[in-house]
């Protein structure tokens, strides 16, 4: 796991691959505008996408505002929600027993499927599309919150239940602490999923926010708009990542998991 | 990630729990016509039940069609995505220099937002089958090569002294070692993969189209015919679960005598 991500790490000098690769990746769309004379409507120059995506930061900041709001929203949403439940599952086990398979049969499906119906239900302003961000990452962070207070080396119960220690100080001292580096996993997953949830709320049904201007740019067939606004998605979503491990460095530094890398983030 | 999700899913197994899932749907059944009685709610914002399943029934033939058209988007770009994968992750593991150009690229796109493209594709491609099909491809692609490349890297390095020690050439190394290796974190990846190609085509089909699943979802949505909007994802639940169980499947068939494959149960996160 940590073997794909461990160049990251790795000495200085073959950063220079990247930026090679990224620089003939460059070179080549450069190339293949000019040889082949594509229209600037249909993909344009890598400077002239550079230079648009400036130009239209006026257009994009507004928009990107709102955007940012639904996903955190959402995320806090999904992270308060998503903490309340799993200790209550842990805590009750027949309500676990009830609730999990029907949670895990929920994770093969297409969950996006239902955000239109979001729409039907609360209209077109925030709300949907923060409840899509919720939904989308509610799931996440709650399996893993589960399994991080459940996963716990049995001497540390007994070690605590030697020493007298209530269910209630168990889980206060024992189990929760174990599970936050779980919860920060499901979190970093989370954030990134309750973005696209946000531009998919957007693309629904909407009159702000950067997948609204995505469509928009669509329907006026306006590439170079398009560009900037997916140039604006990849940093905003940087950035929610970025954040929340900072946040994890600093709340569970203590944790081997918070020396960084390793974890996969598979999503849309 | 590999831990993660294990504890609960050897929980979720057996058939005691098969009879928990059928309480709980059938307590979900229950909450959902007591809210519509209790609060009258019409079938246009909530329909019951029962009007779904008649809605599926009575427009089986309407769903069949459409379903057809978003499963054969699906499933043409989850096969393009094996078909790429393979040979990139082959490159990726053989080049020291590949990896060290392709791997950080892939990690960082690993965290994109990759549906924000799509629209692009459908601007490029136009509105038929290949914007969908790509889009599932690109969403499915990620997955499948970056487990791949895990599972052929995370070798054992006494099986590979032990091959070298017989004087193994390393193209043997590879197929006798690496390749086998791989296959159960390849079907790992095949697992999200299908799922996220699924993702893909509805998504591609929300964006513009004529048919398909998530063509149906905005038409209903549109009309206001909720129940319709309902039925769809119901089939949609099903198709999700079978694509899922299939390459599941496929994966006990293959890999069965792997030691992996005995202990391993993951949760798969899909949007």
């Amino acid at each position: 796991m940590a073997s794909v991500t461990e160049n990251k790490r790795g000495k200085k000098k073959d950063a220079i691959y990247p930026i090679l690769g990224v620089t003939g990746l460059l070179a080549c769309w450069h190339l293949a505008v000019v040889l082949f004379a594509i229209p600037e409507y249909v993909l344009p120059t890598p400077h002239v996408t550079a230079i648009h995506f400036f130009q239209n930061l006026g257009i994009l900041y507004p928009n990107a505002l709102a955007t940012v709001y639904e996903t955190f929203a959402g995320l806090l949403l999904a992270i308060s929600f998503s903490i309340v439940f799993s200790v209550i599952v842990v805590w009750f086990r027949p309500i676990e027993k009830l609730v999990m398979p029907v949670m895990v049969l929920l994770q093969t499906t297409p969950k996006i499927a239902v955000a239109p119906l979001f729409l039907v239900w609360f209209g077109l302003g925030f709300l949907p599309k923060i409840i899509i961000s919720f939904w989308l990452a509610y799931f996440p962070i709650v399996v893993n919150m589960i399994t991080g207070l459940r996963d716990i080396h049995p001497e540390m119960i007994d070690l605590s239940r030697s020493m007298s220690a209530s269910k209630l100080q168990t889980f206060l001292k024992v189990r929760f602490p174990n599970s936050l580096p779980y919860l920060f996993t499901g979190v970093k997953l989370g954030g990134i999923v309750a973005l696209l949830g946000a531009i998919l709320g957007e693309y629904v049904g909407a009159d702000k926010g950067l997948g609204y201007l995505i469509m928009w740019a669509n329907n006026s067939y306006d590439v170079k708009l398009l560009f900037s606004v997916v140039i604006a998605l990849v940093l905003i979503g940087k950035a929610i990542f970025s954040i929340i491990v900072l946040i994890e460095k600093h709340t569970i530094s203590w944790h081997v998991s918070a020396r960084g890398g390793g974890e996969k983030f598979f999503t849309a | 990630m590999k831990r993660i999700g294990r504890s609960i899913l050897s929980n979720a197994a057996g058939i005691s729990n098969f009879l928990y899932l059928l309480i709980a749907l059938l307590g979900f059944v229950l909450v959902w016509y007591g809210t519509i009685y209790l609060l009258s709610v019409p079938n246009f914002l909530l329909p019951k039940p029962d009007v779904v399943i008649r809605e599926i029934i009575f427009r089986a033939p309407l769903l069949c069609r459409h379903m057809q058209v978003t499963l054969n988007e699906t499933l043409l770009g989850f096969f393009l995505a094996i078909v790429v994968s393979v040979p990139v992750s082959v490159a990726v593991v053989w080049w020291k220099p590949v990896e060290k150009t392709l791997v950080p690229i892939m990690v960082f796109l690993q965290t994109v937002p990759k549906i924000a493209v799509a629209p692009l594709f459908i601007v490029w491609f136009g509105f038929g089958y290949v914007p969908k099909i790509l889009i599932s491809f690109l969403l499915a692609y990620f997955p499948i090569v970056i487990e791949m490349i895990t599972g052929m890297r995370d070798v054992p390095f006494e099986m590979l002294d032990l091959a070298k020690s017989m004087s193994a050439t390393a193209f043997q190394q590879f197929v006798k070692i690496r390749i086998p290796n791989s296959l159960p974190y390849f079907f790992n990846g095949l697992k999200l993969g299908m799922l996220l190609s699924l993702t893909g085509a509805i998504t591609a089909e929300f964006m513009g189209s004529t048919e398909g699943l998530g063509y149906l979802i905005m038409y209903a949505n549109v009309r206001l015919n909720t129940p319709l909007l309902f039925a769809v994802l119901i089939i949609l639940l099903i198709l999700g679960k079978v694509a899922y169980s299939v390459v599941e499947w496929v994966e006990r068939a293959a890999v069965s005598w792997h030691v992996v494959f005995r202990e391993r149960e993951k949760v798969q996160f899909t949007v």
